[in-house]
């Protein structure tokens, strides 16, 4: 007879504190990282190359709940609810689903430098997603017509997923993932998946080559409330399973073989991070293009503060990344005012010397 | 309590790749006892362990409490044993305490935060490890991580037995990298959980430690089992010498019936 063992001892003193302990600091900062996200989406709302002010937009919504007239003009109100506000939830969504992403397949691949941007995941769900755009007019118009929105995002969660699959089984053998094979498998799958979107893109037309400049380049630019109607569903979905991986990616730290003897069934396990993973990267690259870094800064810097614990790294990264990548947001829109960056070389610019030095820290640990 | 035959090994067979690694290995391990693996290097000790942990396919039948290891969920297993691997290294900077909690946390029961806390706090306690708890698991030596991860394995299976049913501890090789009174530290740690009515399964390089802390022996020898039994039925010149391949001799300190092995020439 196979019973789960129940816990008999209950303690009624509250648990006191202990050494090493830093699960209390955790829900601190989330709590904090939660404050400043909203902080953040405030000042998002209310920034742009427009004097448009968000303030005269909480002023309006006071008013008519008061029972008065909308005194906002309709430049003003378009500007805020059709320009700024799908872009302020496309940034949320996307800054939280790269840290998210980066986190989980941290984890999973068992060390810090694993992010979809660096590891070719991308690269791949682009793939999927210039797949789609060139030949929805050919081959693949009855699945784009029959996907609708969820054309785009759906075939960069398959190219996500192909290529993720393909970098686990490269460079994890007997559950143990060699970082320098990780690496050089991501420079391979990335080049592969350049070519082919290069092929794809020479045969695109006039019109494709118009809708591959917008999305390729990595930027909340072009956010609509079409855009977050596709993507948002996938990013949400993934976002909610997330927390459910956070005791597996615990365990995974102390191998795959302890994780098994801890209880977690660790092909299933895998198989459900790799799908988070690929469809929130795949939903992220649809609608923004590559935005790089986030998934590699957000969780290293969180780990440095608040330590490893999945259970608390998985939700502050989602509030950090999402934060951070509305203040980079809105640092591309006003720094070269009235013209605009785009966020993907704020990203590098901060990410790619960070990413070095995690490389220089710990390049003893990682026998390269 | 004892005697109750936990882990039933019949017949097996376990292959690595093509090769053979365990061929033809039939032994049980009984509750209340400590049961030890003794063997050269590739005998094939550590793959026999990790089959009855469930790490392995084979051939044959290895039953735990009367389950077939390959047909059980890893849940249902992760309450039954807990598993010391021979090593183990952590690709992020938890503490000491994170690391311990690991052992009680990732099960599917609830246990309240202040009894996680408490038995945090003694397992490392156990193992010799006061004030590490905020240490950061990297810094420490190879002695000290492995203790840390004894401290995990024994929150696993706090209890040696949960509603009559006794519960395992699969030690491989728990004091590789220890200084001697740490060897002693974690042996004792061992038989105090066995004499509480668990059992533990152990694979032992000192051949005068296993035979000071064992109650059953299993003999190793590529790939078969050579025999097992009591340290005295088993514990003999002939079968070490033939075995390990070197000249000892086994003799008993007079004052007592403790049994030692003095190593003398590669034959």
């Amino acid at each position: 007879m196979l019973q789960r063992t129940p816990e008999a001892e209950f303690s009624s003193s509250a648990a006191p504190h202990m050494e090493g302990d830093r699960s209390g600091k955790a829900k601190m900062v989330t709590l904090l990282l939660l404050l400043a996200l909203a902080i953040a989406a405030a000042v998002s709302l209310a920034t742009g190359a427009s004097d448009a002010s968000a303030l005269s937009v909480f002023k309006d919504w006071a008013m008519q709940l008061t029972g008065g007239e909308s005194q906002l003009s309709a430049r003003d109100a378009l500007i805020i609810y059709d320009i700024r506000m799908p872009r302020m939830v496309m940034g949320l969504l996307i800054g939280s689903s790269l840290a998210v992403c980066g986190a989980t397949m941290q984890g999973l691949f068992r060390n810090p430098l694993a992010d979809p941007g660096i590891v070719g995941v991308s690269a791949g769900a682009g793939l999927g997603a210039v797949t789609m755009i060139v030949l929805s007019s050919s081959i693949l118009a009855p699945l784009a017509a029959l996907l609708g929105v969820y054309a785009l995002p759906l075939a960069a969660f398959g190219g996500g997923l192909i290529s993720t699959l393909l970098l686990y089984r490269v460079s994890t053998r007997n559950g143990s993932t060699s970082v320098a094979t990780m690496l050089l498998a991501g420079i391979a799958l990335g080049a592969l998946a350049g070519a082919a979107t290069g092929v794809l893109v020479f045969k695109a037309d006039d019109q494709q080559l118009r809708d591959l400049t917008f999305w390729g380049m990595g930027s909340l630019a072009g956010a609509t409330w079409l855009k977050v109607l596709a993507a948002g569903p996938i990013i949400v979905s993934a976002l909610l399973i997330s927390p459910l991986l956070a005791n597996g990616l615990n365990a995974m730290t102390l191998g795959e073989a302890t994780a098994r003897h801890l209880g977690i069934p660790v092909q299933r396990f895998k198989a459900l991070a790799i799908v988070v993973v690929a469809a929130a990267t795949g939903a992220s690259v649809a609608v923004s293009g590559g935005i790089g870094f986030v998934g590699i800064v957000v969780p290293h810097l969180l780990r440095l503060w608040i330590g490893p614990d999945h259970r608390y790294l998985l939700p502050a990264s989602a509030l950090l990344g999402a934060g951070l990548l509305l203040c980079a947001d809105a640092v591309a829109r006003t720094i070269v005012a009235p013209a605009e960056l785009p966020i993907g070389i704020i990203t590098a610019i901060v990410g790619a010397p960070f990413f070095l030095w995690i490389l220089l820290s710990r390049r003893s640990m990682l026998d390269l | 309590m004892d005697g109750m035959t936990m882990i039933s090994v019949d017949t097996l067979d376990v292959k690595i790749g093509a090769k053979p690694i365990v061929s033809n290995v039939s032994f049980s391990a009984q509750s209340g006892a400590v049961t030890t693996i003794i063997g050269p290097n590739g005998s094939g000790k550590t793959t026999l362990m990790k089959a009855i942990s469930g790490d392995l396919a084979y051939r044959g039948s290895i039953q735990l409490m009367g389950h077939e290891v390959s047909a059980m969920k890893p849940w249902q297993m992760s309450g039954m044993r807990a598993v010391l691997p021979q090593s183990a290294s952590l690709s992020f900077p938890f503490t000491v305490n994170e690391v311990v909690r690991l052992g009680i946390a990732t099960g599917l029961h609830k246990t309240p935060p202040a009894v996680i806390g408490n038995r945090v706090r003694e397992a490392l306690q156990k193992v010799d490890l006061n004030g590490f708890a905020g240490r950061t698991y990297q810094e420490l030596s190879g002695g000290e991580q492995q203790r840390v991860q004894l401290a995990r394995v024994l929150c696993q299976v706090w209890e040696p037995v949960v509603d009559n049913r006794p519960r395992f501890l699969f030690l491989d090789e728990p004091i590789s990298s220890l200084d001697i009174r740490h060897q002693l530290v974690i042996l004792d740690i061992a038989r105090d959980f066995a004499r509480a009515g668990g059992g533990v399964l152990s694979i032992l390089h000192d051949l005068n430690l296993t035979a000071m802390y064992s109650d059953h022996v299993v003999v190793m020898h590529r790939g078969q089992c050579q025999g097992s039994g009591t340290v005295k039925s088993i514990m003999n010149d002939h079968l070490l010498q033939s075995v390990f391949e070197c000249k000892l001799r086994v003799g008993a300190i007079p004052d007592g019936n403790q049994a030692f092995i003095l190593p003398q020439t590669i034959a």
